[in-house]
């Protein structure tokens, strides 16, 4: 009997792991590749990532154009470096644009769902690896230290003078946190992003003023971080050889 | 805003005031300024191309920020008086400039072949030892409102706003400004 036509002989099936194996899997990920430790996660490893997420994830191209997206701080010097290139002759950002500003209080995390550490700042076997030193073995413990867990909280901000552009960004905001959150890998970590609120900062009430629509979208990185200085490695076993020699 | 070459001629107000009576009183108004009231400050244009910046916050700390030589111009300086501050609510008690808002004519700025953006930098020598520094936050570059023209002519000064730095970004340029005083 002949086959109906576009029937596939071969389906490649995509083997996933699930429950215990697909941890491991994620640990895998977050280790070196050559070393046997989690690469450690500062504050500037978060915000990079994020930038990199608001980039890639939030992208809009409008007439054509991407939209530029800048990240802000405080140094006014610096703020003209980074939008000199889309400004006009007296120096103003020409629309559309989104800013991203970082609230500078870093609070208390709840990426373990509340739960606070283990006092005391102890370290915690990570991974024992066996050694071979000149015919000696013996095994070495990597320890490393309970993630510290943080809330950071950013402010997107998107500026445009058209209903239609807004509706457009609205829509990939909307479609990327559909399912609650969207996971960035801030050094191959998995990070969970809340969209906490959105609000509207249009300057449209005055008639008689220049008019544009802002919307801000408030976001919040349930993440963690982990200082590589703080891992420690312990030569544990270590197998002594013993030699005889004959008379 | 136009990048055009074209040059639109000012007809306006013409039955009374031309374009050689704008200069003219431009340069009265510089032999006001620069003849008797010799009120200088030093500017310090940030290089933003050679300053190196922290590539994900785009910061500099002092020694990281390079400047274009800097040049002395002839303003018109008004400080505000210094307000009583604390940084802490009730305690460690500061006393904070006011701000430094300055005229600067155009054409002075023209013929130096600089312009003033925010974020440069400004030293005012406020008597023969101590120089204070500034932080432009408004270059005033939009001057074409009635109150910068001469009888709504076109645009003849600059009215930029500066704010106080904070210490850490000025020590290292002390010697460069006083440099420059020196020079004259």
């Amino acid at each position: 009997m002949p086959l109906p036509r576009g029937f596939k002989k071969r389906v490649k099936f995509i083997n996933q792991n699930i429950g215990p194996e697909k941890r491991q899997d994620f640990l895998d990920e977050i280790d070196y590749k050559e070393m046997y430790l989690p690469k450690g996660i500062t504050y500037e490893d978060i915000d990079r990532t994020f930038i990199d997420f608001v980039d890639k994830e939030l992208s809009l191209e409008i007439d054509g154009n991407l939209v530029p997206v800048r990240f802000l701080t405080i140094q006014r010097f610096a703020e003209f470096s980074k939008t000199w290139s889309f400004s006009d002759k007296f120096k103003n950002m020409k629309m559309p644009f989104m800013t991203v500003v970082r609230q500078p209080d870093i609070q208390v995390g709840s990426n373990q769902a509340g739960n606070w550490n283990i006092p005391g700042q102890r370290t915690y076997t990570y991974i024992k690896i066996p050694t071979n030193i000149g015919g000696r073995k013996g095994i070495d413990t990597y320890k490393i230290p309970q993630p510290t867990s943080v809330d950071v909280t950013y402010e997107v901000r998107f500026f445009c003078n058209r209903m239609k552009d807004l509706n457009k960004l609205h829509k990939v905001v909307q479609t990327t946190f559909n399912s609650r959150q969207f996971y960035i890998n801030v050094n191959a970590h998995p990070m969970p992003i809340h969209l906490e609120k959105i609000g509207d900062e249009s300057q449209i009430n005055d008639f008689d003023k220049r008019r544009f629509y802002v919307q801000h979208f408030e976001m919040k990185v349930l993440g963690y971080i982990l200082d590589e200085d703080d891992y420690e490695l312990i030569p544990t076993l270590n197998r002594g050889s013993l030699r005889f020699k004959e008379e | 805003m136009s990048i055009s070459k074209r040059k639109i001629p000012i007809k306006r107000i013409n039955k009374f005031f031309s374009g050689r009576d704008f200069d003219l009183e431009i340069q009265m108004g510089r032999e006001a300024m620069e003849g008797d009231g010799n009120f200088t400050v030093v500017l310090y244009r940030v290089d933003r191309e050679t300053t190196q910046v922290d590539d994900l916050y785009g910061e500099a700390s002092a020694s990281e920020i390079n400047f274009f030589p800097p040049v002395e111009i002839y303003v018109v300086p008004i400080i505000d008086k210094p307000e009583n501050k604390t940084y802490n609510p009730g305690s460690m008690r500061y006393l904070e400039d006011g701000n430094l808002t300055f005229i600067v004519y155009s054409e002075h700025l023209k013929e130096l072949n600089i312009d003033i953006t925010v974020g440069d930098y400004i030293a005012y020598p406020i008597d023969e030892t101590d120089v204070v520094y500034f932080n432009v936050t408004n270059a005033g570059e939009k001057n074409y409102d009635n109150a910068h023209t001469i009888m709504g002519y076109k645009g003849a000064y600059r009215l930029v706003t500066l704010t106080r730095m904070n210490s850490q970004e000025y020590k290292i340029k002390l010697c460069h400004c006083q440099e420059v005083l020196r020079k004259e």
